[in-house]
């Protein structure tokens, strides 16, 4: 196996000179930052330049026996993902099956859905939080006029609620998206398939549920993968809608270890919690892709 | 094939390493190779000061990072322009940027070797500023000529024992700030109402307020702003330092209120009386709904809806606040005492100076935080909507009401700034809690303290 790798170095050397500049920068911005992050998470350094000394496993001991805050953002995260893929699996889906009908304003409608997703992540966030401002905010004042006394509520300042406000705006902004690759999945199977599903007896919802939603399972693996990691890379959202609050209960793991960085300066704290976060991130990926989606795609037409 | 992958993977973590242990040992060989750099670059300035001032100055840039531009511009612009009409060789380069971005962008220069060369020192950094060793010992600049510079504050030297380190001095307090209350002129006047001075007195006003329908006050509590108002409150209590040793009790043996690991909220008496009030506060219902939900702009917007009839906010907002919207008769008081019904004199002060270590101008960027303290400076201040610069002598005061600047008054020793430091260190651990209380979360005094004591706890994991 060793000879036949260095025989296929050689024989295609043209194509590994073609991909060097592109495997220096993966190592130079991504293994080796990697590697560093994994090294600095066992090392003593906070507060100052460079690290101090070797702590061990001390941080990751602290990490999942004392630090509640830790555990609140794992568990949130955890809470997010499973609203987040559930909804993504489900919504855009509804939504690109009633857009690949063939509507008169479907583009119109198409452009509608995918617009939250253009828009910057720190604009949605300021318009959602002015929708759940307390007193003067869109939803307080509409419960005001309509004499609807539970609208006037202070939505974000609810510890039970306030984490489903951020899912509520996540789903908001990433649905049309997802509907747009649901949508690429649909139009490309073949028309003859369900042509020929109706010609053997089948109604709408029979093509629906045995032809086209088993044939979106790429898209639903790839929607699934992508919306799991976008929940664990959350952070805009949480510092322009609640910074956290309140009581840690909308913090999520890559907003507690920026403030870990920011607020404290623990390096090393925030190092373990980012190998951590990445373990987290590539189980679900390996799980998500393996285990729940492991059946081949393929289709014989 | 998964031989030679695992063998790639070894050796790529063995070569990230090797890397890792020669970025370390370079950084330890930066920070002895500076304190040497140091010592030579203020050797030079000596020697080469008397050169200089004969020969024709060259043009030169100072790189100057502050976090507080957006809070009033017009001031930052103005005294930019006037130092650099008065030393027309030097220009500014402002580097800007908000506080949470400050922190972050501050590091990674301090980092790379490429910090500004007036930095803008924020509390919460002043030990990761310290340590890296990016300040220069401005003690000398600050004694020669018979303490030229250091007698023009308020106060003398000590006016920077924040900023203190052995016998050095590493940072300059540049200006006094606090909480404010602002108030709606129109509201009081229709009902008849005096500006509360104590929290007994905002407990009465209050009452009558809420009868007629008004918010009493109203708080922001997301960015952490509120919490650190709270704090800063107790660096009121500098109202009654004025004798020896009051500031070491408030301080503690270890430090500050938070400031070590050891320290127990709980166990500090200051804190318990502080906490106590506050408690009275938010027992008495004079804050807005949903404060941990608010931020600064909810806040404002209850104000200047005309909904909440006071607003306490930071004096570092004033300017903008006043700026946007000039219709609301706007009146600026004092913030209420914290300690036994005394009016507050002083609060805790917010820009601070410090000079780069490894600075290519050293001499120019003590010449801009030489006239940032000044009162030509001072003066350009009140004019423009910007801080107060209390810690200047020479100030003109006498034209504060113009500016609707009542807070002008406080006679601020400028040992407040130790104390508010400590303020904004205990603030960024306690926000989430302090919020809490004042939204009536904590059913009492005890059980906020506990919650205290927890986010001490929690905080020191990280070390």
């Amino acid at each position: 196996m060793k000879k036949n790798f260095f025989k296929q170095l050689k024989e295609q050397k043209n194509a590994y000179l073609f991909i060097l500049p592109a495997l220096i920068l993966f190592f130079v911005f991504f293994l080796y930052p990697l590697f560093s992050t994994f090294r600095y998470s066992f090392l003593d350094w906070a507060r100052s330049v460079s690290p101090e000394g070797f702590k061990g496993i001390q941080n990751y001991i602290n990490l999942f026996t004392k630090d509640t805050i830790f555990r609140v953002s794992l568990a949130n995260n955890f809470k997010l993902v499973f609203v987040i893929v559930l909804s993504q699996i489900t919504i855009p889906v509804f939504l690109a099956l009633l857009l690949d009908a063939k509507l008169k304003a479907r583009a119109f409608f198409r452009l509608i859905f995918f617009m939250p997703a253009i828009i910057s992540t720190v604009i949605v966030a300021a318009i959602w939080k002015y929708i759940f401002y307390p007193n003067t905010g869109l939803i307080s004042n509409f419960g005001r006029i309509l004499h609807l006394d539970f609208l006037n509520y202070v939505w974000l300042a609810d510890e039970r609620i306030a984490i489903y406000i951020i899912a509520l705006v996540m789903i908001w902004q990433l649905t049309g998206y997802n509907m747009v690759i649901y949508l690429a999945n649909l139009q490309s199977i073949p028309e003859e398939i369900t042509e020929a599903a109706i010609v053997d007896g089948a109604n709408n919802w029979q093509v629906i549920r045995k032809i086209k939603i088993p044939l979106l399972r790429p898209s639903i693996n790839i929607v699934t993968t992508i919306m799991t990691i976008a929940v664990f890379k959350l952070y805009e959202l949480i510092v322009f809608i609640t910074n956290g609050g309140p009581s840690h209960t909308t913090n999520v793991l890559t907003f507690y270890l920026i403030k870990r960085v920011t607020t404290g300066f623990h390096y090393s704290y925030a190092c373990a919690i980012a190998v951590i976060l990445t373990l987290i991130v590539v189980v679900l990926t390996i799980i998500i892709n393996q285990v729940i989606f492991n059946k081949k795609y393929e289709m014989d037409y | 094939m998964k031989k030679t992958i695992l063998w790639i993977i070894t050796v790529v973590f063995v070569i990230s390493m090797i890397f890792t242990g020669i970025g370390c040992k370079q950084e330890e060989t930066t920070t002895e190779e500076t304190a040497e750099e140091v010592e030579e670059v203020a050797e030079e300035t000596t020697e080469e000061e008397t050169e200089v001032a004969e020969e024709e100055k060259e043009p030169v840039t100072i790189s100057v990072g502050t976090w507080l531009y957006a809070h009033y511009p017009d001031f930052w612009d103005a005294v930019i322009e006037s130092f650099e009409a008065k030393y027309p060789y030097i220009t500014v380069e402002l580097r800007a940027s908000s506080a949470e971005t400050y922190v972050q962008t501050l590091t990674g220069e301090v980092q790379a070797g490429t910090a500004p060369d007036v930095i803008g020192i924020y509390a919460i950094m002043w030990d990761y500023l310290k340590d890296s060793e990016v300040l220069m010992d401005l003690t000398p600049a600050l004694t020669e000529n018979n303490n030229e510079w250091a007698d023009s504050f308020v106060g003398g030297i000590d006016a920077h024992t924040r900023w203190k380190v052995d016998d050095g001095y590493y940072g300059i307090v540049i200006d006094s700030w606090g909480i404010v209350t602002l108030y709606n002129k129109d509201i009081f006047t229709e009902l008849n109402l005096e500006v509360p001075k104590t929290i007994d007195e905002a407990i009465e006003v209050s009452a009558v307020l809420k009868e007629n329908d008004y918010i009493p006050v109203a708080l922001s509590g997301t960015a952490g702003e509120s919490t650190s108002w709270c704090w800063a409150l107790i660096s009121g209590l500098v109202n009654i330092a004025f004798n020896d040793g009051l500031l070491e009790d408030l301080r503690g043996p270890n430090g500050a209120y938070s400031a070590s690991k050891d320290y127990k909220f709980s166990e500090d008496p200051i804190v318990i009386k502080w906490a106590e009030e506050l408690f009275k506060l938010a027992q008495a219902d004079i804050f807005n709904e949903g404060i941990v939900a608010s931020d600064n702009q909810a806040a404002q917007s209850l104000f200047y809806a005309g909904k909440a009839a006071m607003l306490w906010d930071g004096s570092w907002h004033i300017a903008n606040l006043l700026a946007a919207a000039p219709e609301i008769p706007v009146g600026i008081a004092l913030p209420i005492s914290f300690y036994d019904n005394e009016p507050i004199k002083a609060q805790g002060a917010m820009t601070s100076f410090g000079v780069n270590n490894v600075s290519e101008h050293p001499e120019e960027a003590l010449l801009f935080a030489k006239y940032f303290s000044s009162a030509e400076a001072g003066n350009l201040s009140i004019e423009k909507g910007g801080p107060v610069l209390l810690t200047a002598k020479g100030v003109d005061t006498s034209i504060a009401d113009e500016y609707n600047r009542a807070y002008l008054e406080l006679d601020a020793p400028t040992f407040a700034a130790d104390l508010y430091g400590d303020a904004c260190v205990a603030s960024t651990l306690s926000s989430l809690a302090v919020a809490g209380l004042l939204d009536g979360k904590f059913a009492s005094v005890d059980e906020f303290l506990a919650e205290l004591d927890e986010a001490q706890e929690q905080y020191y994991l990280g070390e």
